[in-house]
């Protein structure tokens, strides 16, 4: 956490810097998606408006990081034009499939600009590359690419540094949130989750389809099988230690990740859609949990596996 | 013998022998997927700890068969107490709203006292479930209890506490993202625990019922006699319900809303010729879990094909409305005689033209206060910025074009029907129109307004097309018209289950369409909103004479020089036509098209043409008001137009409903 802490403060700097050496007041800019607000917020550039600012806060447990002068338009996918217009932006960023059926209804408040950023086709381009691309976008836009270069740069190093604590972890990894005793979300190409375990090194162990939106929704019978690490994402809505629990119950027990103790809980504290702030937070909180040793469910078991 | 042996297979359906055929094709389409019956017998018995498809067997396969029949043979046994204490052959857990008051119960739990539900989920599903059933038998108690009362009154309570679920959901969606899988009814399983909780649940309930079976038995005759011989009507009936609450609440708390199965079971059985009571719930327990076994066996089937929990509670109730649709010709409904609500008999406005130029007068101060006045980050004000205009203007004429629209939908229904209780939403336009949208939403990669009003167009007129059908043996009558209604509400219900289940983000977009917000409305859908409103009053005004005269009843009004079946379908055309013209822009769930034609006539606007333009005055108040609550109250959030409506409409005819 304290290392978060000063990382972000360090970001901070470096954007207030960069910020101060553009001689040009930077460009009022709206958004209704949270890769886009936390990487202007990041670059020192923090959005004049954002729609969802509390629903995206709460999930990412990111409360309070944008500045109190940032306008919060209400609903995700309902922002308020009123206030919206009130608020006389230069131009509005958005992030396709999403909020394009609004674009009519914005284009005369201002010009809107788009950032396609996570693809879930086999084909379709690198997203770490996007995310790094729309980072360098951001940057040019706010007058200020030396921000961007600073804090992909920095994201790069953090990654390698992370990579490198992690290059020992051989085993696929299964990217899980248990929704509750009997159903799983499975996370994998097309969402942060699966771009930085690509980033790090690490082997997704879900192959199979995914929806389009890099998760897959489904029952014990489908994954049980798989031989994987388990990796557990904790939600901020529910109580701590509610993965560990769901977990203890019925086939799950039995799961050879289980058994063997070598699964992790992370907790949810990042955009699943997010930005390089977001990967971030969500590289560091699992290469901690990797590093944790194992505290083995069934202690006979792990010896038996080692 | 051997006659009445035949006449028994001969009325025998045949869905009981399809059920054991589709029964056997799927599990010898699951058996080798399961790993062959060595697997799954040892999976049964002592799974090996190291035997990774012995152990699904065992804590997956097994349990969720177990649960498919549990759950199936309580629906089954729940539906044939409802119908027998009710003498209806339309009372089922979901019909009376039993399921939809117990599933918005543990949600409310789950949002705001997460406490209730350590004592116990079933309790919390028990008390939404009774007081669903108590407002449904309140509504009903004046008509004493007629069967389609009773399903008329359920399927509005179970409207309004879908619109009351949904509210929630909107502001709390990705907190609730596991809550909607359990909503929409999965019944994968993990484990043994739920299941054997459930069975003795379910033994409970079914031991009290065999304990009233011989009384129950009496109620097949009318109330004065089985009375006469001893039983206490009124007791027999609120304990019988108890009973089937009770079943009905543990499975919803367990698995979720299953549609269908406890209206489909027990009418299918009866159909077959089962007469006695105890023959009936034995039949009805097998056929239901049969259903419910077969239904999951079919959704497993699909299982991997597809990114998503397909629900079988949610996919059970849209197989299940075809079957009630074909169910409705062959029940043996008693029509009951016209009601003539719209006698002359009816308080009548002494001066209607005052009372509608008040009306009028309202609107256009409303309609200035929905466009001048205003909450912002500072709070309220009045007339700040006139560019604010160009965000309103088009909603509130999108508003009060819809509202007027469900207005006279509503006013030509019901006087159509002679049946107050008529409206577009009642009789499944509404959901036809919406279900279009929905599949549309999902099917097509992109959509442009101009598609969709055709598609919606189009669910709605096929629906009405269906329902005309449908009811075409007995004369259009509105009992029948509304058991489509029904049916249709049934697999909207399950299709937005399923969407939203699917956690898929697209989700959104169609839960704001399905809550009729003017969000998304442009100029010139407003505008062509309104032309289209004003178009078909240009049709409607004319045909004053016919509304005045088909209230009266077919025969009068063919007496008296109706030509009553162009009639009939002109009006209901244009009733199609109104009705997805306004659920394109307001969505199924408003109660305006109910509402104001209803609320007109309490304030003395009796004749077609004050009624008219009463209800058309009211219905577009009625939406305005709506939409301006909807985006300022909340600031900067908002609140659909139609969701609003439907709370403070809904509300309105609950309470209206028990004076009727």
């Amino acid at each position: 956490m304290r290392r978060i802490a000063t990382l972000l403060g360090l970001l901070l700097g470096l954007a207030a810097s960069g910020w101060a050496l553009s001689s040009v007041a930077a460009p009022r800019l709206a958004t209704f998606d949270f890769a886009l607000g936390e990487t202007l917020n990041a670059l020192g550039h923090p959005p004049v408006a954002q729609a969802g600012l509390d629903g995206y806060q709460h999930y990412a447990r990111q409360t309070g990081i944008f500045p109190p002068e940032t306008a919060n338009l209400g609903g995700r996918f309902q922002p308020n034009f009123e206030y919206l217009a009130s608020q006389k932006p230069d131009a509005i960023l958005i992030s396709p499939p999403a909020h394009t059926n609004l674009i009519p209804k914005l284009t005369p408040i201002a010009p809107v600009e788009t950032f396609r950023l996570y693809h879930f086709a086999e084909t379709a381009p690198d997203d770490w590359l996007t995310i790094e691309n729309m980072t360098r976008a951001l940057g040019r836009r706010v007058q200020d690419p030396h921000a961007a270069q600073q804090l992909i740069m920095q994201t790069q190093q953090q990654m390698d540094q992370l990579k490198a604590q992690v290059a020992a972890v051989k085993s696929p990894l299964l990217l899980v949130r248990l929704i509750d005793e009997r159903h799983l979300r499975i996370f994998g190409p097309g969402s942060l989750e699966g771009m930085v375990l690509k980033r790090l090194g690490l082997t997704n162990a879900w192959t199979k389809p995914l929806g389009r939106w890099g998760f897959v929704q489904t029952t014990a019978d489908q994954v049980f099988q798989l031989n994987a690490r388990l990796i557990l994402l904790e939600s901020p809505y529910v109580e701590t230690g509610l993965q560990q629990q769901l977990l203890s119950q019925g086939v799950w027990q039995y799961w050879a990740s289980a058994q063997r103790g070598d699964h992790r809980v992370v907790p949810i504290n990042f955009w699943s859609w997010g930005g390089l702030p977001s990967a971030q937070r969500f590289a560091t909180g699992l290469v901690q949990a990797l590093k944790r040793p194992s505290k083995a469910m069934n202690q006979r078991s792990e010896e038996a596996t080692e | 013998m051997s006659s009445s042996a035949l006449a028994y297979v001969r009325r025998l359906p045949f869905i009981p022998v399809v059920l054991i055929l589709a029964l056997i094709a799927l599990f010898s389409w699951q058996l080798p997927q399961q790993g062959g019956s060595g697997v799954l017998w040892q999976g049964l018995i002592a799974p090996g700890i190291d035997q990774p498809q012995q152990l699904l067997a065992h804590y997956v396969w097994w349990p969720r068969l177990a649960m498919a029949l549990l759950a199936g043979a309580g629906l089954g046994i729940a539906g044939v107490l409802m119908q027998q204490l009710l003498r209806n052959p339309l009372a089922s857990p979901t019909t009376l709203g039993v399921s939809t008051g117990a599933n918005l119960a543990l949600t409310m739990a789950t949002l705001w006292a997460p406490g209730l539900l350590s004592l116990g989920r079933e309790w919390v599903a028990l008390v939404g479930g009774g007081l669903a059933v108590a407002i449904v038998m309140a509504l009903s108690w004046r008509r004493s209890l007629a069967p389609i009362v009773v399903v008329l009154a359920g399927l509005v309570v179970n409207l309004y506490l879908g619109a009351l679920s949904t509210a929630l959901l909107l502001f709390n969606q990705d907190a609730m993202s596991g809550l909607l899988v359990w909503a929409a009814g999965s019944l994968a399983q993990n484990g043994w625990a739920d299941t054997v909780s459930v069975s003795w649940r379910l033994a409970l309930g079914v031991l009290a019922a065999l304990l009233l079976l011989r009384p129950l038995r009496l109620l097949e005759l009318d109330d004065a006699s089985a009375r006469s011989l001893g039983i206490s009507v009124r007791t027999l009936r609120l304990g019988g319900l108890a009973i089937a609450v009770w079943i009905t609440a543990t499975l919803v708390s367990f698995v979720g809303i299953i549609g269908f199965i406890g209206l489909a079971a027990p009418n299918i059985v009866r159909l077959a010729g089962i007469r006695s009571l105890s023959s009936r719930l034995i039949g009805s327990a097998l056929l239901g879990g049969g259903l419910l076994v077969a239904t999951d066996w079919f959704v497993q089937s699909l299982t991997g094909l597809l990114p998503v929990i397909i629900p079988t509670g949610a996919v059970a109730g849209a197989l299940g409305a075809p079957l009630l649709l074909w169910l409705i010709p062959k029940l043996s409904l008693t029509d009951s005689p016209p009601q003539h609500h719209l006698s002359p008999t009816t308080y009548r406005h002494p001066a209607p033209q005052r009372l509608v130029l008040v009306m009028a007068g309202s609107l256009l101060g409303l309609i200035l206060l929905a466009l001048f006045c205003g909450q912002d980050i500072e709070g309220w004000y009045w007339l700040k910025e006139l560019s604010l205009l160009e965000w309103r203007w088009p909603r509130v004429i999108a508003a009060a074009a819809s509202g007027l629209m469900l207005a006279l939908a509503g006013t030509l229904l019901q006087r159509l029907s002679g049946n107050p209780m008529a409206s577009p939403e009642v009789l499944g336009i509404s959901s036809g129109c919406a279900i279009a949208l929905l599949l549309s939403l999902f099917v097509l990669p992109s959509e442009h307004s101009l598609g969709r009003i055709a598609i919606g167009a189009g669910g709605g007129l096929l629906t009405l097309g269906l329902i005309l059908a449908l009811t075409r043996r007995h004369q259009f009558a509105p009992e029948r018209m509304l058991l489509a209604g029904v049916a249709m509400g049934a697999v909207m219900d399950a299709l937005v289950r399923m969407i939203l289940a699917s956690g898929d983000p697209r989700a959104q977009e169609a839960l704001a369409w399905m809550t009729g917000s003017t969000y998304y409305v442009t100029a010139s859908m407003a505008l062509g909103a309104a032309g289209l409103a004003l178009v078909m009053v240009a049709i409607v005004w004319p045909l004053q004479r016919w509304l005045d005269l088909l209230p009266l009843g077919s025969a009068s009004s063919r007496a008296l020089g109706v030509p009553l079946n162009q009639a009939r379908l002109l009006l209901l055309l244009v009733v199609a036509v109104l009705t997805a013209g306004a659920t394109l822009i307001v969505g199924p769930l408003s109660f305006v098209g109910l509402l104001a034609p209803h609320l007109a006539r309490l304030m003395g606007l009796v004749r077609a043409r004050w009624q008219l333009l009463g209800a058309g005055l009211l219905g577009t108040l009625l939406m305005v008001l709506a939409d301006a609550l909807g985006r300022q109250l909340l600031f900067p959030h908002d609140l659909p137009a139609g969701l609003v409506a439907a709370l403070i409409g809904g509300a309105y005819f609950i309470w209206g409903l028990r004076r009727m």
